[in-house]
């Protein structure tokens, strides 16, 4: 029986061409979509390597004050030391670190390239100060996180997530591995100390990138770009604490543009505009598909009432009502197989020619999968009204029309 | 073999009200051979239609092989259709985007079967009719003639007992025509197999063993 369906779909295939092309369409649309809803949600499932909740962003801007042209090196230290100490005064307040502007959700970025073993790589640098790992919660897989003994370091310290291992180290122990920047005259070591899981500071949507984080204290230089502290507070700290900090920092720095924001607003926002963003897109393809089952509805149901004369003569020779029911719905299943065939020929292309590296095979075949069974479902609801049509035909009217 | 008793059939519309038999009384016993003849509307193919099961009647009672039919199911005529009736139409009412030889298995789709013993009856129900050098073409590739033999083949590839043809030879010219009585006069003669024909040729009619002649939905002979 489904042979002789496939013989009847092949041999009508100049008249078919239209739907079954309009179902590959269909096909591409939702294997885009799905691949994209898989990605995302894989993404999204996935941890990011710190903990967002009750960590609150301060923006310290002394380059936007006017007092900036007046203020010394040794001025603008000591001020982000009062404003430590002064933030760890506070009741509310757990502990505090400070960062680059490349924090979660800010979105900037800071890539440099290193060289380990002769080969050149890309890296994002961070550049945090000793409760960094702490505010964030971030547990270290190996070695050690950045402390006070590292004033007297020879070589820089630097600790990496579990990507820089996997891309640049293999299979070799992290701790203790040596990565150059040889970007100046004279090429400057970095010697790694400790290893965390991941750092996804882009958010949920990004995947994760080797990332390596430098140690910042009040007492170098990268303390004049690195002024963004993070203030880990308590639970029970409450919104009107924002408030507090921004006032009692504009008073201790004579008039610095305060910021302050907490990281999970920044994540929630984000999260927000990719929604809007994703939105447009999900509409056209729903309306695409949506359109296209219309089309397969009225196409099936048409093609039924012109096969009276073949329904009738298969009644007369022993077809069960069902059996024409079902050969509708099979017919547009066959149609949809090869709809989905070709379709997968296609899209089999895009992992093979490494389109999107960041997507995974096994995303691109779980995507193939998920629009064929929806492909098939939906040409197997749209046949369902034809086909009981077509089950009810009675055979001597239907053979009394010509 | 079937057995009509008091048949009437009536068919109602919204606005009007045909009545296209009334009192049907035959018997046609087993390897007969029957003609049926009468002027168009006169209900020949409403007889023919409830002598295979296609058309239930508004009266009176039918019996095919013993078995009444007023009681069955939809499923169990269409099984006894599948089994015991074969069907050839004026109008042939081949598939056309299925071989000859598709076309001819299709009513053993609808029975237990392998694909190779549809096959191989197909085959040789198209030796039955002279087809034998058709089988891989289309039915738009046939003439009338070839067309009604693809039908005569596909109603006896399910080897009924009774073989139902509506006007067989009303599309065809008259040579055509003697070729299609021949088979249906072999297929009688050689296996038994009973016949019945409605037709409007006269001559035809005459060389089979009995006519049935309606007029306005009655008897009159
Ligand atoms: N499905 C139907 N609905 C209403 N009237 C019908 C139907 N089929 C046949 N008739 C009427 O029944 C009568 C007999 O028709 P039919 O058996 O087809 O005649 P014949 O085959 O002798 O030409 C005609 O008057 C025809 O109009
Ligand atoms: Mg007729």
């Amino acid at each position: 029986m489904i042979r002789h369906m496939f013989k009847l779909i092949w041999n009508r295939k100049r008249r078919n061409y239209l739907l079954i092309s309009e179902i590959f369409f269909s096909f591409v649309v939702l294997f885009a979509v799905s691949t994209f809803a898989l990605f995302t949600g894989i993404r999204l499932s996935e941890p990011l390597g710190f903990d967002y909740e009750d960590v609150l962003v301060v923006q310290t801007n002394y380059e936007d004050a006017q007092q900036t042209d007046s203020l010394s090196e040794r001025e603008v230290k000591d001020i982000m030391a009062t404003m430590e100490r002064e933030l760890r005064s506070c009741r509310e307040v757990v502990d505090v670190a400070w960062g680059s502007s490349n924090l979660p959700w800010a979105g900037s970025m800071w890539r440099t390239s290193y060289i380990y073993d002769g080969i050149e790589r890309d890296y994002s640098i961070h550049y945090v100060s000793d409760h960094f790992a702490d505010v964030m919660t971030m547990p270290l897989l190996e070695g050690r996180w950045f402390n006070a003994d590292d004033d007297a370091a020879a070589i820089t310290p630097i600790v990496i997530n579990r990507k820089v291992c996997e891309t640049t180290f293999g299979d070799k122990p992290a701790i203790g591995q040596i990565i150059t920047d040889d970007d100046d005259e004279t090429p400057v070591d970095f010697v790694v100390i400790g290893v965390v899981d991941e750092y996804r500071y882009r958010g949920e949507m990004e995947v994760s990138e080797p990332s390596i984080f430098f140690r910042r204290t009040h007492e170098d230089s990268l303390t004049l770009y690195a002024g963004t502290a993070l203030v880990k507070v308590r639970p029970d700290a409450g919104v009107g604490f924002q408030k507090t900090i921004t006032d009692r920092l504009a008073e201790i720095s004579h008039g610095w543009i305060i910021g302050v924001e907490a990281l999970e607003d920044a994540r929630n926002e984000s999260l927000r505009n990719i929604k809007i963003n994703a939105l447009p897109g999900v509409i056209v393809a729903l309306f695409l598909v949506f359109n296209v089952a219309l089309g397969l509805f009225g196409i099936l149901w048409y093609s039924v009432s012109r096969r009276r004369g073949e329904i009738g003569v298969r009644r007369a020779a022993g077809a069960l009502a069902a059996h024409i029911s079902w050969q509708i719905i099979g017919e547009a299943l066959v149609m949809a197989t090869f709809a989905i065939l070709v379709g997968i020929i296609l899209a089999i292309q895009v992992p093979l020619l490494d389109i999107q590296p960041q997507i995974s095979t096994a995303i691109y075949l779980l995507a193939m999968i998920c629009s064929s069974l929806m492909i098939y479902m939906i040409v197997a609801v749209c046949a369902m009204y034809p086909s009981r049509l077509a089950a009810r035909i009675q055979p001597a009217e239907a053979l009394h029309d010509e | 073999m079937i057995d009509l008793t008091h048949v009437e059939k009536v068919y109602r519309t919204s606005t009007i009200e045909t009545l296209a038999l009334k009192d049907i009384n035959l018997r046609i016993n087993p390897g007969a051979f029957l003609s049926i003849m009468g002027p168009s509307g006169s209900g020949k193919s409403t007889l023919l239609n409830i002598m295979g099961l296609l058309d239930d009647p508004t009266g009176g009672q039918v019996q095919v092989d013993g078995q009444q039919i007023a009681n069955m199911k939809d499923d169990e005529m269409a099984r006894l259709r599948n089994r015991r009736i074969g069907f050839v139409f004026q109008s042939y009412h081949l598939i056309n985007d299925l071989t000859v030889v598709d076309n001819v298995e299709m009513p053993l789709l609808y029975r237990k079967s392998t694909s190779a013993e549809r096959r191989q009856k197909a085959l040789a129900a198209l030796d039955k009719v002279g087809l034998s050098a058709r089988t891989r073409h289309f039915p738009t590739q046939l003439s009338g003639g070839q067309c009604q033999r693809v039908a005569i083949a596909r109603a006896i590839v399910g080897e009924p007992q009774i073989i139902l043809a509506d006007e067989p030879t009303g599309n065809l010219d008259s040579v055509m025509s003697d070729e299609i009585l021949d088979i249906l006069m072999n297929l009688n003669k050689n296996e038994g197999t009973t016949i019945v024909m409605v037709t409007h040729n006269q001559q035809m009619a005459e060389k089979t063993e009995r006519i049935v002649r309606l007029c306005d939905g009655s008897q009159v002979d």
